[in-house]
């Protein structure tokens, strides 16, 4: 306790306060851990002081309510306009007509202006604050004229003119360039690490042309680097060069303060040598520092050091952090943000785990010799910047990497195999270059190689020369089967199991110590794990198989339309399989046409065509063109092969899928009862069609809200792919990915997250991360953790699904409008309508068309609605929700709960337009909709659970 | 209406070249001038539509800016700002007690102040009420942190300015706005649990 003599004593107080300011700006930028025993620390026993420090630190979080007064106060008052009048002679500036005033900062005011005479052209007029030595800042100007006029750059906005205005002040005229600040423009763009690099490789080109003419800039920083988007191209543009030199007045000045406020650069990128004693001492490597910084910032969202800390610094401590601390590298920055890390990598177009793993290692090699203290160890140039920035971009060894023999091993292997896949990740590229001898190596032994190009035309300069059919017939046959042989997981595990073991007889032989060697394939083994090997290969097996098999065939098979249609089959089912059904649809269109035209549309084969080519726009999400096919399929199956065929069981399997996609699940009982209730009948063993029936049926029943039932079937179906395929089969991951939905159903999340969770890894593993399969267990995933209110975990995962599938399918599949949906969803429960409705507007033509008919449709219009409601566009949200309703009524009966939820969105939309405008009538409608809710929840029964 | 033209721009340029005593001469003018724009802004209203009316703050400094002072020597805007905030809270709070007489009295009138979204024009006021008196409680203890809060609040001010008009770095002007933030917003939430 105090003594009393300091109660009420106003000194004390003012005392206390004085401390406890102290101590809130010492632990304010702590974990909340570390802070508490600061505070513990600083405070002692001293309960009052305590309570004052906690009471600093709750109003620093809570929100100052009339702070939107203050802003209009000065929106008025720069109305008024006190620096145009009092420095122009009316709306003029010597030669410039003033038109608007476009920016305001620590420097002064900068205008939208009109040059007249010599030409007439717009510029951007830049007026330097009160408080220099006018003449001096003209005359230092002059000085370095000539070397900016002989910058002639792009990316640099050009210096034309300065001069002084009617009241002394020192302006500048410069070209006028349209653009935000770099890191806003790269942040509104939500532009990847990819095209930030790409930027700040211009803007290195862009520093070294003014270098070479002799020119520093001296205040690089994002708001002097300004980024537009010019006929679809990034482009941006430095501005104020010459500027800080000119203004920089540093030793005329004689206080501290009058130092402090005058000094050049934001302390934020104020290299160690300008924070030094002699400002004059200042080279090309202090703008290499700069973007160094700026490259930090693009990267990680925030400045190497706090701006919070560089600001309540003392001037003194100030110029020290900057001359002696060594910054945080970006990864360690980013590990360090906590609860923003999600925006930062939300604007960045990346998974929050993925930004720090891809910013680990060569970029911050490259942030940090960029930032070096000592400038003799920076980057010589903003040229070898740029030039280190490009050798990273396209996979090569940095520059600024340290030298450890691990790296240089790993690049040495990855340069030299020479292949590179398109998706620019160094690490998949380094993955695909090894995968590229790996395969050769492993292809050389085995059969297989047969699939390449050069076996194909032996094989086929065999056939050709026999001119027999039946031989012809069994090419086809042994190419297809080869071509089914080729299995993505199997490949991704042989070649990582192959890399490691050269990577480590490579050591051995390079004669590195077996400790060091352990240390090193560890090492090489988490890289490799960065990396999803079914990926890789199957870009890979695309590239090395399937495309010379198709060029193969079109050279060779010109005159055997028959084994032409089988072999484009065959890669067509390869393609379908991996996915990649805009390659696999050409060559199915084909092969079905050949097959109707030559063998007749009941041919077993041509039936195998027509059914493939349905299942590869249903796999594709073009629901409305497949539904023919798949019908026509059965059509013939059923005449042709008879009910209790298994080809003709599939297809009936395949229109009750069909159903399923569109929401129709009354519509698919008698096909799913009818395939099950056949499959029985079946001798296969295991008998994979029935297994799959089971699945099938399983998930209906889970529809139908009958989820004891569905539970059963899963765990049995479970049950019999593991032992027929063991545990990391395609089929028994289904199994597993059914449990979790059933059980999600019922409300039992915890239950179903581990389910759920070993579907998305097993996929990710099996199919790997691009498949619309995996993408689809994600999908139910995330959904799982947002009923778990786990918003911040959801919303990655559904930005990455939702990515991936636009890729994949555009808007006009229901798996990607499911995802669309899911995203809107989880953004309105953040109250970001905006947002929300940013992503859902673009889909909302696609649901129309796709989800029409649909339960879809109307939870699709529900969100967009409810976004449209929270942005305060209330008319379009009515028409919309209004349309929810009737189409839920419609589909799903009046009293159903999708049909209240419409209604209670109604009800939210009129109260909260009523508030925005009373005395409409709103409050009278928002009490109707809340009436007819009312009666429609005494009439309905709750639920079964 | 008060009629000062010359003398609040002599007063300005004087104070902008940092005498004090122009500073203080200035503000019952500028105040005197603040109130009468306000009444009148309202009575000219109230003949109106009759429905809610809205004190505009914005309105005002802009008025009175242009009234009282020399279109030809418009220097010294960040004084001018200075001195307006302490005018304006003065004029905010007196209308602030007003609304709560009058509505013991039984006024018809909604009148609020604009600026303050979202929040009705009852919490309005007594936040205006609320921060005064905190504002002059923190007066006591950190007299600069005070008035920094206050030129920002209500006459919004940018840290620039301010530091031009007390005479200290962009800095320490951060500083104390941090501070007076910090302990008014949880001063505030403070008495709102309560």
């Amino acid at each position: 306790m105090n003594s009393s003599a300091s109660e009420g004593d106003g000194t004390g107080d003012a005392a206390r306060l004085e401390r406890a300011s102290e101590i809130f700006f010492a632990v304010r930028g702590m974990g909340l851990a570390e802070r508490d025993e600061a505070i513990s620390k600083a405070c002692g026993v001293d309960v009052k002081l305590r309570g004052l420090v906690m009471l600093l630190l709750r109003g620093a979080d809570a929100p100052m309510p009339i702070e939107g007064l203050a802003d209009d106060i000065r929106a008025a008052a720069d109305r008024v306009g006190g620096e145009k009048s009092a420095d122009s002679d009316g709306d003029r500036i010597g030669n410039y007509r003033l038109i608007s005033r476009i920016g305001e900062g620590g420097f002064g005011v900068v205008y939208d202006a009109e040059q007249e005479r010599p030409v007439r052209r717009r510029v951007a007029l830049k007026v330097i604050k009160l408080g220099m030595d006018t003449r001096q800042v003209v005359a230092r100007f002059e000085a370095e004229r000539q070397a900016l006029a002989l910058m002639d750059h792009a990316n640099i906005a050009k210096v034309f003119d300065a001069g002084a205005t009617a009241t002394g002040r020192p302006y500048f005229v410069m070209e006028l360039v349209k653009g935000l600040p770099a890191t806003r423009y790269c942040d509104e763009q939500k532009l990847g690490i990819r095209e930030r690099l790409e930027i700040v490789e211009i803007v290195c080109d862009a520093l070294q042309h003014a270098h070479q003419k002799g020119v520093i800039h001296r205040d690089i920083k994002p708001s002097n680097v300004l980024v537009a988007t010019i006929d679809g191209k990034v482009v941006p543009k430095i501005i104020d060069f010459g500027i800080a030199k000119a203004t920089s007045a540093r030793l005329t000045e004689k206080t501290i303060f009058t130092e402090f406020r005058q000094m050049v650069g934001t302390p934020e990128y104020m290299s160690p040598e300008q924070a030094g004693q002699s400002a004059e001492d200042v080279d090309t490597r202090t703008d290499v520092y700069a973007i160094g910084v700026l490259l930090y910032e693009l990267l990680t969202g925030a400045t190497p050091f706090d701006s919070e800390r560089l600001r309540s610094a003392a001037y003194g401590e100030l110029l020290r952090i900057i001359r002696e601390e060594d910054p945080p590298r970006p990864s360690t920055r980013i590990s360090t943000l906590a609860g923003k890390i999600g925006d930062v990598a939300a604007t960045r177009s990346i998974q929050p785990a993925r930004l720090s793993t891809l910013i680990r290692g060569e970029l911050d090699w490259i942030v940090m010799r960029a930032m070096e203290k000592d400038r003799a160890r920076r980057y010589d140039s903003a040229g070898a910047l740029a030039a280190d920035i490009r050798r990273y971009l396209s996979g090569d060894a940095v520059l600024a990497a340290p030298p450890s023999r691990g790296y240089q091993v790993r690049k040495f292997v990855a340069r030299n195999q020479g292949a590179v896949l398109a998706t620019g990740a160094v690490g998949l590229a380094l993955l695909a270059g090894a995968i590229g001898f790996a395969w050769q190596a492993r292809s050389a032994q085995r059969e297989r190689d047969a699939a390449t190009a050069e076996r194909n035309r032996a094989v086929l300069a065999e056939a050709e020369t026999a001119k027999r059919a039946d031989e012809l017939k069994k090419v086809s046959e042994f190419q297809s089967k080869m071509l089914s042989q080729v299995d993505p997981v199997a490949a991704g595990k042989g070649l990582v199991a192959d890399v490691s073991a050269r990577f480590a007889r490579a050591l051995a032989d390079e004669g590195v110590p077996e400790a060091d060697r352990a240390k090193q394939i560890e090492l090489f083994g988490s890289q490799w794990k960065r990396v999803n090997a079914t990926d890789a290969a199957r870009e890979l097996i695309d590239r090395t198989i399937l495309k010379p098999a198709i060029e193969a065939i079109d050279k060779d098979f010109g005159g055997q339309p028959v084994v032409d249609a089988a072999l484009r089959q065959a890669i067509a089912d390869r393609y379908v399989d991996l996915a990649m059904f805009a390659e696999a649809l050409p060559l199915q269109e084909r092969a079905l046409a050949t097959r109707r035209k030559l063998l007749g549309d009941d041919h077993f084969d041509t039936l195998t065509s027509i059914n493939n080519m349905g299942i590869l726009l249903q796999w594709w999400g073009k629901l409305s063109e497949a539904e023919p096919y798949l019908r026509e399929c059965l059509e013939r199956k059923r005449r042709v092969l008879g009910d209790d065929h298994k080809e003709t069981v599939i297809a009936i399997a395949n229109i009750g899928s069909q159903m399923i996609y569109l929401g129709r699940a009354a519509e698919a009982e008698p096909y799913y009862i009818e395939a099950l209730e056949r499959s029985r009948k079946l001798k296969d063993e295991p008998n994979r069609v029935m297994i799959m029936m089971l699945g099938s049926m399983a998930t209906l029943l889970n529809e139908q809200g009958k989820y004891i039932e569905a539970e059963k079937l899963n765990r049995e179906g479970l049950e019999l792919n593991r032992r027929a395929h063991g545990s990391d089969h395609k089929d028994t991951l289904v199994s597993i990915g059914n449990i979790g939905t059933v059980l999600k159903a019922q409300g039992k999340y915890a239950e179903a997250e581990p389910f759920m969770r070993e579907a998305v890894e097993g996929r990710r593993r099996v199919l790997g991360g691009e498949h619309p399969d995996t993408l689809v267990a994600i999908s139910e995933f995330e959904i799982l953790l947002q009923a778990q209110g786990k918003i911040d975990e959801a919303e990655p995962l559904c930005r990455e699904v939702l990515e991936k599938q636009l890729k994949l399918f555009g808007y006009e599949s229901v798996d990607t409008l499911i995802s669309v949906n899911s995203l809107g969803g989880l953004l309105i429960a953040q109250k970001k309508y905006e947002e929300a409705a940013k992503v859902m507007a673009p889909g909302e033509d696609a649901a129309r068309k796709t989800l029409d008919g649909t339960a879809r449709l109307h939870r699709f219009l529900l969100n967009l609605g409810k976004a449209r409601a929270g942005m305060g566009e209330f008319a379009m949200a009515e028409k919309i929700l209004l349309e929810a309703r009737e189409r839920a009524a419609k589909v799903r009966g009046e009293n159903h709960k999708d049909t209240r939820a419409c209604e209670k969105g109604l009800v939210e939309l009129y109260t909260a337009w009523d508030a925005a405008a009373p005395g409409k009538g709103m409050d009278a409608k928002a009490e109707l909709w809340k009436a007819r809710l009312k009666a429609a929840e005494d009439v309905s029964v709750p639920e079964k659970k | 209406m008060l009629r000062c033209d010359v003398s609040v721009s002599d007063l300005l340029s004087n104070a902008a070249s940092g005498d004090e005593r122009s500073m203080a001469e200035l503000l019952p003018l500028v105040y005197a001038e603040l109130r009468a724009l306000a009444g009148s802004y309202l009575n000219r209203h109230r003949e109106g539509d009759g429905r809610s009316h809205t004190l505009q703050p914005t309105a005002l400094v802009h008025e009175a800016y242009m009234k009282m002072v020399d279109p030809g020597k418009r220097y010294g805007r960040e004084h001018f700002m200075a001195v307006a905030a302490t005018a304006m809270r003065q004029v905010l709070v007196d209308h602030a007690r007003k609304k709560g007489t009058e509505k013991r009295g039984g006024d018809r009138d909604r009148v609020s102040i604009s600026g303050l979204a979202g929040a009705t024009d009852v919490t309005q006021e007594m936040q205006v009420l609320e921060l005064h008196q905190l504002l002059a409680e923190l007066a006591r203890l950190n007299a600069r942190a005070a008035r920094v809060a206050e030129m920002r609040l209500f006459g919004g001010m940018m840290p620039e300015q301010m530091a031009l008009v007390i005479g200290v770095s962009r800095m320490t002007v951060d500083r104390d706005w941090e501070l007076a933030r910090a302990w008014l917003a949880g001063k505030m939430t403070e008495s709102g649990d309560e």
